[in-house]
């Protein structure tokens, strides 16, 4: 008898463990990516177009890509080997675009490079960083000299170019355009975007009943 | 930082390969990602193929996506080369270790393969070999091979593998960058091999 007592104490203590752990309020992580590449993005009278454009990241585990042999926009700028992609990962998202033989004329400016590069990454709990590969870029016939710096500004004369931009939204989402180039209502063109954002929402949760049949005793 | 599941992943792919008895000369699918752009200088004489197009140190552009996605395999290889007109562009239906001083993360080789369209008035087989050797990228290497769809033996345009190196006379430019797996980064059940995946061997694209 005393044993069957005792037997009846334990699995009364478990089954009152088990209600326990149900009712305490579970913490669980998840993940808000964001991800996007595009070779090539220009607004002219008021109508974008996007050339090499991976879309959205739909989650971590997506990984998406985008390509184009050769791209000519009559009067506003020629490319080849435009390349987009962007990757997803638990705790990461990597973005990338390029192309190659950028020529670009906008608003009477001439703009060209060899090749233009945008690589953005964000890792969780971590600042996003970004970077920008340029070879070659010249302006109105003038060579450039690249800085290294974000946001290098050449002013034009209706507009500007801005070499190597990167701007971080409130929630730490990095968008880096290798170059921007904005020439008063005209035009705005974007070659080689990267984007890459990555947080962690914390969301609580408290059965407050158990769903599970309790052990008979 | 990289996720825990990416590099379980990776550390899997290598001990299956192990498990299976790979030794160095082998050629494996492995299932992460490289992407990349850039170019290359083409000197004379160091390209070569049945085409016999002229090289003059011009330089040829290059934008790759490759890996494995959901059971498959994923990207898109673009290619033109200046010093003659020639324009690749396909998809990567085949992604593998070319296991060229081992296999696995480091070194790090990946191979890229599939069908292309060219403007040469036939269709090819591309294998591009990448290798990332960190950052800027200066440092990576690029080759690329193309066989001739209704010939594969007929090698009509190879490049050996090369420094992207820094923008110059003697050096190209770009980046080229190899990426840990993510969770859809699974292939092909079971994985093809090399000449199915390729439809080549990789003589003559070096390292």
């Amino acid at each position: 008898m005393d044993h069957i007592t005792s037997h009846n104490w334990i699995a009364f203590a478990l089954a009152g463990a088990l209600v326990g752990l149900l009712a305490w309020p579970g913490t669980s992580e998840a993940q808000t990516v964001t991800g996007q590449a595009t070779a090539a993005r220009a607004t002219a009278l008021g109508t974008t177009t996007s050339v090499a454009d991976t879309g959205t990241l739909n989650d971590s585990s997506d990984a998406r890509d985008a390509s184009q042999l050769t791209v000519s926009a009559p009067s506003l700028f020629t490319g080849e080997v435009l390349s987009a992609s962007t990757i997803g990962y638990p705790d990461e998202v990597d973005s990338e675009a390029s192309l190659g033989n950028l020529a670009m004329t906008v608003g009477g400016n001439g703009i060209s490079a060899d090749f233009v590069m945008a690589q953005a990454q964000a890792i969780l709990n971590a600042a996003a960083t970004g970077t920008s590969n340029i070879s070659g870029l010249s302006i109105n016939g003038m060579p450039v000299v690249l800085t290294g710096d974000p946001n290098q500004t050449i002013s034009l004369l209706t507009g500007q170019v801005v070499i190597n931009e990167q701007q971080t939204d409130p929630s730490g989402t990095i968008t880096v355009n290798a170059l921007h180039v904005t020439v008063n209502g005209v035009a705005d063109v974007v070659i080689a975007s990267a984007k890459a954002g990555i947080t962690s929402v914390s969301t609580s949760s408290s059965t407050g009943s158990s769903p599970l049949p309790l052990p008979s005793l | 930082m990289r996720s825990f599941t990416s590099l379980f992943a990776a550390l899997l792919i290598a001990t299956i390969f192990v498990l299976s008895g790979g030794n160095a000369s082998a050629h494996v699918v492995t299932c992460d990602f490289t992407t990349g752009g850039g170019w290359i200088l083409i000197p004379s004489g160091t390209a070569s193929g049945s085409l016999g197009l002229p090289e003059s140190g011009e330089k040829a552009n290059f934008g790759i996506v490759g890996g494995c996605k959901n059971g498959g395999f994923y990207g898109h290889a673009n290619y033109v080369d200046h010093n003659n007109g020639l324009h690749v562009n396909g998809p990567v239906t085949g992604y593998l270790d070319p296991c060229i001083g081992g296999c696995g993360l480091r070194p790090g080789y990946r191979d890229l393969c599939g069908p292309a369209k060219t403007n040469q008035g036939f269709d090819v087989f591309f294998r591009i070999r990448t290798k990332d050797n960190g950052e800027p990228g200066g440092d990576d290497r690029f080759g690329i091979k193309l066989v001739r769809q209704s010939n594969t033996a007929d090698v009509v345009y190879l490049v050996p593998t090369r420094e992207l190196g820094p923008p110059g006379t003697t050096g190209g430019g770009g980046n080229i960058q190899f990426h840990f797996p993510n969770p859809s980064n699974t292939g092909p059940n079971p994985p093809p091999d090399e000449f199915t995946a390729c439809h080549m061997d990789d003589s003559g694209l070096g390292e």
